[in-house]
């Protein structure tokens, strides 16, 4: 699968005012830039997703901080209140610099 | 009955006969033989054992089990016996008692109170004193998050205790941890 790519998992309808299980899953190697290259015995360099965004309706829900202890293809799993049918997005930032997005349709009855 | 005492009687002879062959010679002959074999097969196996003893001298790594007293310049309050009150704002951590590969240890982390916008838990912080770097990530949520909780992968590099401290939003910070065994670490 290519790197960055973010698979969300939500329910199809939520009912007003519950709340709802989001789970989240990312392609990504996460290096720590500890770890040596066995072959070459060249360090490998540091790369990982820095910071994720979620915007529930445009407004900033959470922000995750991401350090080097968090393991390689970082899950996250978290709940969110539904209060009216609007899309999830999600933002990842890089180490490199590189942008990852996706965003999911709720459906609130 | 006694054909079959005779047929028993004929075979314990012919045991017999069997042990009497063998002769003084051959009796000295294969005892030195096994001898020489145990005693040789030890020197070989004893002597890189040594050896490997010598160049790696195996010392158990001691584990750090400070708690965290302050972050971001505000006191973490670690309470011992906790009130009824106090046992809702302290995070609950579920976490494996034995953690299989070190490099994919599941963590969840809850606090039991409802976000509400009066007081609710602004940031989860995940430290481990044993890592290189001593904060694993930050959390931040917002009463939109209708409950307070998070499900993570962390790497362990070895046993250690796992502390996850919770901000709320008074600027009060709870904390709690818990001990994890790794087998095979991961980093």
């Amino acid at each position: 699968m290519k790197i960055g790519t973010i698979m969300v998992r939500v329910p199809r309808r939520v009912k007003k005012g519950k709340n709802f299980k989001v789970l989240t899953l990312t392609e990504h190697p996460m290096n720590t830039g500890l770890v040596k290259n066995s072959k070459t015995g060249k360090i490998i360099p540091e790369w990982i997703i820095n910071k994720v965004n979620i915007f529930y309706d445009k407004k900033l829900i959470t922000t995750c901080n991401y350090g080097i202890g968090i393991a390689a293809n970082p899950f996250l799993a978290f709940y969110v209140k539904a209060e009216k049918s609007a899309p999830l997005d999600f933002v990842m930032h890089d180490n490199k610099g590189n942008i990852y997005k996706k965003s999911v349709q709720i459906n609130v009855y | 009955m006694n054909k079959n005492i005779r047929q028993f009687a004929d075979d314990g002879e012919k045991i017999v006969l069997n042990i009497n062959k063998i002769t003084r010679r051959d009796f000295i002959k294969k005892t030195i033989l096994t001898t020489a074999l145990t005693i040789g097969a030890s020197s070989i196996l004893n002597v890189p054992r040594d050896s490997f003893a010598r160049n790696i001298s195996l010392k158990p790594v001691k584990m750090k089990t400070n708690y965290v007293k302050t972050i971001n310049g505000k006191e973490v309050k670690w309470i011992a016996n906790p009130t009824a009150e106090e046992k809702l704002l302290i995070p609950k951590i579920s976490l494996p008692l034995i953690a299989q590969d070190g490099a994919m240890v599941p963590i969840k982390m809850e606090i039991k109170k409802p976000q509400t916008d009066n007081l609710y838990l602004k940031t989860f912080y995940i430290c481990d004193l044993n890592n290189p770097h001593l904060l694993l990530g930050s959390f931040d949520l917002t009463p939109f998050n209708g409950k307070a909780y998070i499900s993570t992968r962390i790497k362990l590099m070895q046993e250690s205790y796992v502390q996850v401290l919770a901000e709320y939003s008074n600027n009060e910070v709870y904390g709690a941890r818990k001990l994890v065994k790794v087998t095979v670490g991961g980093c």
